[in-house]
């Protein structure tokens, strides 16, 4: 039913844009416009769409957030301070979250960035509702969670329209930010392939905790066998396609931390073990290749 | 600042990732492809080619974009960065025998 607004179409831009920086669920959008369903997904949908909605909208957004209505419509509010008013308690995981949670949530931040970069924040939360976890949960980075999460990200990102060089591309933007910490300047001092992989041995329990590793250098290779046990991980141990695509993620990392040393890639070859209760992974790298490649790579 | 010298080679990864980027601050201020299209003196495919990350960008578009989007210079730097990730990426796929098939 297509109605004469009783806001301005000002006011209609103001309350979409609003809708998005608070990360208002779409599914709440009937309560705070006082429409029907329909009607409010065709008001979110069309910007000519002028429907009825009331003044009093912005003053449901306003008991929502405990944020002045001037102040909302000025867009001179603490953002943070309202989603979480709007968002609530984003400790709460759902149970196929919680078994085994030995990964922190800093692990996928990269790629909740890239995605409110790239598709915007209101985009970011989407994903995150759909994953059933709040949108603030990235607030606390030391926020455990396990592997499934994980694997349930990169498969609806997927589902959601991300390609396959895309979805490799978020393993590759993490080295963009780990150049900057601690355990990224270590890599820096690697003089060779050899040093960066020896490195990257002495250190896997700051990346993962999920995997055992095994490391060794025989002659100019290191191979490197990881091994995990799916009984602990029931929500995966059945899901093929996920354990795939965890698997691709994880080959990309291994070869892009020459990077940070400011070397290109080396891609490992790859030999995966799957049976119903156990994965093994068995990664071979060639470290005879020439030092600092001319690719004049350098993180920047 | 001037396109050339931020994206000197706009290759498919940079023009997809500047294309979402846009996309994303529009939609985020609510105005429609032919808003942007008309003030870019644009039509509404040629600019949608644009967000596609299907055509280049010209100085003289991208400085009219960073003006009526409000484009943030430290997000295009990230931009940059990213393609140059994504670039590196793709490059490998086609090099290493090994990268996942």
């Amino acid at each position: 039913m297509k109605l004469t607004s009783s806001i301005t179409p000002q006011e209609s831009h103001r309350l979409k844009a609003l809708v998005k920086e608070l990360g208002l669920p779409l599914k709440m959008l009937p309560e705070i416009l006082s429409l029907g369903r329909e009607d409010s997904l065709t008001w979110w949908s069309h910007n000519d769409a002028s429907f009825r909605i009331p003044h009093s909208t912005f003053s449901r957004l306003t008991d929502l957030t405990g944020i002045n209505e001037d102040h909302l419509f000025s867009g001179e509010y603490s953002k943070d301070l309202a989603r979480r008013r709007i968002l609530g308690d984003h400790t709460s995981l759902p149970d196929r979250y919680l078994e085994n949670k030995n990964s922190f949530v800093r692990t996928s931040d990269h790629i909740i960035r890239y995605i409110a970069l790239t598709r915007g924040q209101w985009f970011a939360d989407q994903v995150l509702t759909k994953l059933h976890v709040s949108p603030l949960i990235y607030k606390d980075l030391n926020t455990q969670i396990n592997l499934t999460y994980f694997a349930d990200l990169l498969k609806t990102l997927g589902n959601m329209g991300f390609s396959q060089i895309e979805l490799d591309t978020l393993a590759s933007v993490n080295f963009l930010t780990l150049h900057e910490t601690e355990l990224g300047k270590q890599f820096q001092q690697s003089g060779n392939y050899f040093d960066v992989y020896k490195t990257l041995a002495g250190n896997f329990q700051q990346f993962d905790s999920n995997f055992e590793y095994k490391s060794d250098f025989r002659g100019k290779k290191y191979y490197l066998k990881t091994t995990i046990a799916l009984r602990d991980h029931s929500f995966l141990k059945n899901d093929l396609e996920s354990m795939t695509r965890l698997l691709r993620y994880r080959q990309i990392l291994l070869a892009w931390f020459p990077y940070l040393a400011g070397m290109a890639p080396l891609f490992p070859q790859t030999d995966q073990l799957i049976r119903s209760d156990y994965l093994e992974v068995q990664y071979e790298i060639k470290l005879d290749i020439e030092t600092r490649p001319p690719l004049g790579l350098r993180v920047v | 600042m001037n396109i050339d010298m931020l994206f000197p080679d706009q290759n498919r990864h940079v023009r997809h990732l500047l294309g979402l980027y846009i996309k994303r601050k529009r939609t985020e201020v609510s105005l429609s492809i032919s808003d942007v299209a008309a003030h870019l003196l644009l039509s509404p495919n040629a600019y949608r080619l644009i967000e596609g990350g299907r055509s280049k960008i010209s100085d003289e578009q991208f400085q009219l974009l960073i003006q009526f989007l409000s484009l943030d210079m430290e997000e295009i730097v990230e931009i940059r960065r990213i393609s140059g990730v994504m670039y590196i990426n793709d490059l490998s796929r086609v090099l290493s025998p090994n990268y996942p098939a």
